[in-house]
């Protein structure tokens, strides 16, 4: 059931491919921004300002990538959704999705940033692993935060209002392990931010499964 | 709970002990010790501020998973006039420690850990109120704000309670600066200390109960 989910939400992705898309090009635009900023003051740019830059920007993607997946143009598709599905299906097919999601925005502001600021991540396999697992503990807590913002008015203003204060200490954890793996880093440095990290997804999941069909059901 | 609310010894037990943390706090000897000096009396007015807040935001966490249980309007006020103490507390926990940073840091903000988190976890709460704003049914409102709130919560666990662990801090109590526990030798600050947690924390209580009493009342008004 829960593949069968997954598999929907690629296909209605895939029939109006103008979000994905509107969603790459804002990654690029937020990149080229920064870039621009920072023109012919590239020494400014050190481990520090490049690891915030990079995960702002991406969090400021992840917001609206994450804002519609309970919006969305379609029609009466959530009340056949709530006829033929369980809660907790639902939830943890969006969050999948969600997931994979904000790791292709993740590996796409990575190419950009290496192309405009230069490669400056000295150990590209424990930034992955950071990388993976922010990308999961914001898609887990954003998209319980986005079906909350959904039954609201404006919506976009609200997933920001909401999401910016639950993902703080996401953000801060994946800054200072980035700042370490530009560093060139090892494990040892980095364990306790991959830990926290884990906690993090491991707390946000839980909750979510006792929270979303209490949401659902309105 | 209501029905405690309607009883009068706990309201002139916190009277009698705010009275005596204020006079207490501001005339019992205290401690020397370098740079804090008098400073120190914060203890008994900053602090409490956090362990109030902390309450009010613990038995506001309490009345929202009562609301998803039982869905009856009582849990909804308590939950969001307790959720509004503790934003108030919070607040003035804030302006005392921005005080007496001021005074002994050299600056009213100065970036550290414990002031960040703490804002942080007011934005929380100021986002709860402004979710509340933006839903008009009743009913919803009380139940995604009741969500919000337990998962907002939940979310600030590593904020709260293991971040600042991993980071150095000025605050007294961390980072190797002498913490409460370093006064145990003095146990004259515990006698005001304590009363004063308790008096405050009624305090904020009591704000509540009226608040909760007075949106009853409201609601009965416009059943009427």
């Amino acid at each position: 059931m829960m593949l069968w989910l997954l598999k929907k939400e690629f296909q209605f992705e895939w029939r109006s491919k103008n979000a994905v898309q509107g969603l790459l090009l804002y990654t690029l635009s937020i990149g080229f921004i920064l870039y621009s900023s920072f023109l012919f003051q590239e020494h400014l740019i050190n481990a520090a300002v490049w690891s915030a830059l990079f995960w702002i920007s991406l969090l400021f993607s992840a917001m609206s990538a994450v804002v519609k997946s309970f919006l969305g143009d379609r029609g009466n598709t959530d009340s056949y959704y709530y006829q033929i599905t369980s809660a907790h299906h639902l939830l943890f097919a969006k969050t999948f999705y969600n997931i994979l999601l904000l790791v292709v925005l993740f590996l796409l502001s990575m190419v950009i940033f290496s192309v405009l600021f230069g490669s400056v991540i000295a150990n590209l396999g424990l930034f992955a692993t950071l990388g993976i697992l922010t990308c999961a503990a914001l898609g887990g807590a954003l998209t319980l935060l986005a079906s909350i913002a959904a039954k609201v008015r404006n919506s976009h203003l609200i997933m920001a209002v909401l999401g910016f204060p639950v993902t703080v200490s996401i953000i801060l954890m994946a800054v200072s392990g980035t700042r370490n793996c530009i560093d060139g880093l090892g494990l040892d440095a980095l364990w306790r931010e991959l830990l926290v990290l884990g906690a993090i997804n491991a707390i946000s999941l839980a909750v979510s499964f006792l929270l979303f069909p209490y949401i659902w059901r309105s | 709970m209501s029905s405690f609310f309607k009883k009068f010894w706990w309201k002139y037990l916190c009277v009698a002990l705010l009275i005596y943390t204020t006079v207490a706090g501001l005339l019992v000897s205290v401690p020397r010790l370098a740079i804090v000096n008098e400073t120190i009396r914060a203890l008994y007015f900053h602090v409490p501020m956090w362990f109030g807040m902390v309450a009010m935001f613990g038995f506001s966490i309490y009345y929202s998973i009562e609301y998803l249980r039982k869905q009856n309007s009582l849990s909804d006020f308590m939950a969001v006039e307790f959720a509004n103490t503790g934003l108030l507390l919070g607040i003035l926990g804030i302006l005392t420690g921005m005080l007496w940073a001021n005074y002994t840091w050299g600056s009213p903000w100065h970036g550290d850990p414990k002031q960040n988190g703490a804002a942080i976890a007011l934005l929380v709460y100021l986002a709860y109120f402004v979710l509340r704003g933006s839903l008009d049914n009743i009913e919803q409102r009380a139940r995604l704000s009741a969500v919000y709130n337990i998962f907002a919560f939940a979310a600030m666990i590593p904020l709260i309670f293991i971040i600042p662990r991993l980071q150095d801090s000025m605050h007294p109590g961390s980072g190797g600066n002498p913490g409460f526990n370093v006064y145990d030798l003095d146990s004259r600050m515990r006698l005001v200390f304590y009363p004063a947690v308790i008096g405050w924390i009624l305090l904020g209580v009591w704000v509540a109960s009226l608040q909760v009493r007075t949106r009853q009342i409201k609601q009965h008004l416009e059943d009427v």
